[in-house]
């Protein structure tokens, strides 16, 4: 058989799959908006008011995941010490976890019987209740995120070569100074390629959301709410194209920005 | 060894967020095996909870499993020939198939099963019926299945070993099958275990695909729970 054929014939399989339930789909989404749809999400302050609140969260999650993975990454890609591989499983742990259970353990940390309300009742103070609105949502996704986001950092920092860092404290560096003129530099592609992920996670995760309250107004809540509730299908598949569109925009960027270490 | 400042900072700071990741599912373990959640500890340790979830939820859970099953069945048919060919041919062709192969990872899956309800919502019984989900979870699955996979092969020199085998008289399917088979094996761990993560809990795709008779678990369970 010739080379060529066989090729084709390996890989027709995956893309039929692709084609028929990803491109198909994705096309009869962009028609079914038709003009009254994006003209409608145009219209309506709602619309853009949800997509801005989605967009800030996204944004949040991403600067302090960035921030924490960070820190932890960096300290334990070096530090070696007793309990080091458990406090890594501790931290990787909730990789398994889907959206809607990390929104029940939102609810367990800061809901109305939450942790945090029961230490600050205890420290006599009043009540603290936030997982129900868009701070529980950002403390949502900075939980998910950070595992995901840690390893990619890690496996960046176990890669930068130690001599550098050795040479700019010699030099008279400050730790201040190493970390801005060689750290993060050297972590700079991964930092962009976890950011991406982090930004596209949040501002398409729905189950976290859902799992949370239905007032939270994010995108991905408006749109199941329009489709569900509403039964408005033009605005429904309008947003969702919007969605995708941006969320694909981004990482494609970022794929740009980091050199192809980006999904 | 001394240990200086930034060790102390670095660590307590580590230990913070490990606390905030674990502090919530260790209370959820407490809450479902506390009698009364509302009296908190004290009244007692009971598994009645969990075997109550049991008994009304066991169903949706080895569905889910199903799924899971299922999904990663089809992920290795259809994505290991797949990898196969990407990681053999190097032409533009085969860098834009590639292309178009992952695209699904980057579009959130609301707007992908959206997308799908539209395309195919209509046809026969296919809403209510449990494959329905489980097409949404092969086109989420399937690129991270061909990205594992093609890591692995292009990290060796697959042509190489083809030619190897063909040299010491191997037929065309048993090239295929025992030079590109080893070092898939090797990618397997990897693309196994992503595989049953992303397909066990019930995503947005099975939740906005799923008719009541065909929901996996997380999906009920969740919503009564958050409304406590």
């Amino acid at each position: 058989m010739p080379d060529r054929l066989r090729a084709a014939l390996l890989i027709a399989p995956a893309l039929a799959v692709f084609l028929a339930f990803f491109l198909v789909p994705l096309g009869q989404l962009a028609v079914a908006g038709g003009a009254g749809g994006y003209a409608t999400i145009l219209a309506e302050p709602r619309y853009l008011r949800s997509l801005g609140s989605t967009l800030l969260v996204a944004a949040a999650t991403t600067a302090i995941t960035l921030v924490i993975a960070t820190a932890v990454g960096l300290f334990l890609a070096r530090a070696r010490f007793r309990g080091r591989a458990t406090l890594l499983a501790l931290l990787t742990l909730p990789l398994a976890f889907p959206g809607v259970v990390v929104g029940y353990l939102v609810i367990m940390l800061a809901g109305r019987q939450g942790l945090v309300a029961e230490v600050s009742m205890a420290l006599g103070g009043e009540r603290i209740v936030f997982a129900y609105s868009l701070a529980g949502l950002l403390l949502g996704y900075v939980y998910f995120s950070i595992p995901r986001t840690l390893l990619t950092v890690m496996a960046a920092a176990e890669k930068l070569d130690p001599r550098l860092e050795e040479a700019a404290r010699s030099l008279g560096a400050s730790s201040f100074g190493v970390l801005r003129d060689v750290l993060l530099p050297g972590l700079a592609p991964a930092l962009t390629a976890a950011g991406a992920i982090c930004f596209a996670t949040a501002t398409g995760a729905f189950g976290t959301a859902f799992a949370l309250a239905s007032r939270i107004d994010v995108l991905p809540m408006v749109i199941y709410t329009e489709f569900t509730l509403q039964a408005n299908l033009a605005v429904a598949a309008a947003l969702s194209f919007i969605l995708g569109l941006a969320t694909w925009a981004v990482l494609a960027l970022a794929r740009g920005a980091s050199g192809g270490a980006a999904a | 060894m001394r240990r200086g400042l930034g060790f102390w900072t670095g660590l307590g700071f580590t230990l913070l967020i490990s606390a905030f990741l674990i502090l919530p599912v260790l209370a959820s373990v407490v809450a479902g095996v506390t009698a009364n959640q509302f009296i908190g500890l004290s009244s007692g340790l009971t598994t009645r909870w969990v075997l109550e979830v049991w008994a009304n939820y066991g169903g949706t859970v080895l569905l889910s499993l199903q799924i899971a099953l299922a999904t990663l069945a089809a992920s290795l048919l259809l994505g290991i020939p797949a990898a196969y060919v990407l990681a053999r041919h190097a032409g533009v062709t085969a860098r834009l198939v590639e292309e178009a192969l992952v695209m699904p990872v980057a579009v959130p899956g609301l707007a992908t099963a959206l997308g799908l309800i539209l395309a195919y919502g209509a046809a026969g019984d296919l809403r209510s019926s449990w494959l329905f989900i489980l097409v949404g979870h092969i086109v989420f699955c399937l690129p991270f299945m061909v990205r594992a996979v093609l890591a692995v092969l292009l990290a060796l020199d697959l042509k190489a070993l083809e030619d190897a085998a063909r040299a010491c008289g191997a037929s065309g399917s048993t090239v295929l099958a025992a030079a590109a088979s080893a070092p898939i094996a090797v990618a397997m761990p990897t693309a196994l275990s992503a595989r049953l993560r992303r397909s066990m809990p019930a995503r947005c795709a099975s939740r906005m695909m799923a008719a009541s008779r065909a929901t996996p678990v997380c999906v009920p369970c969740s919503r009564s729970r958050a409304r406590r």
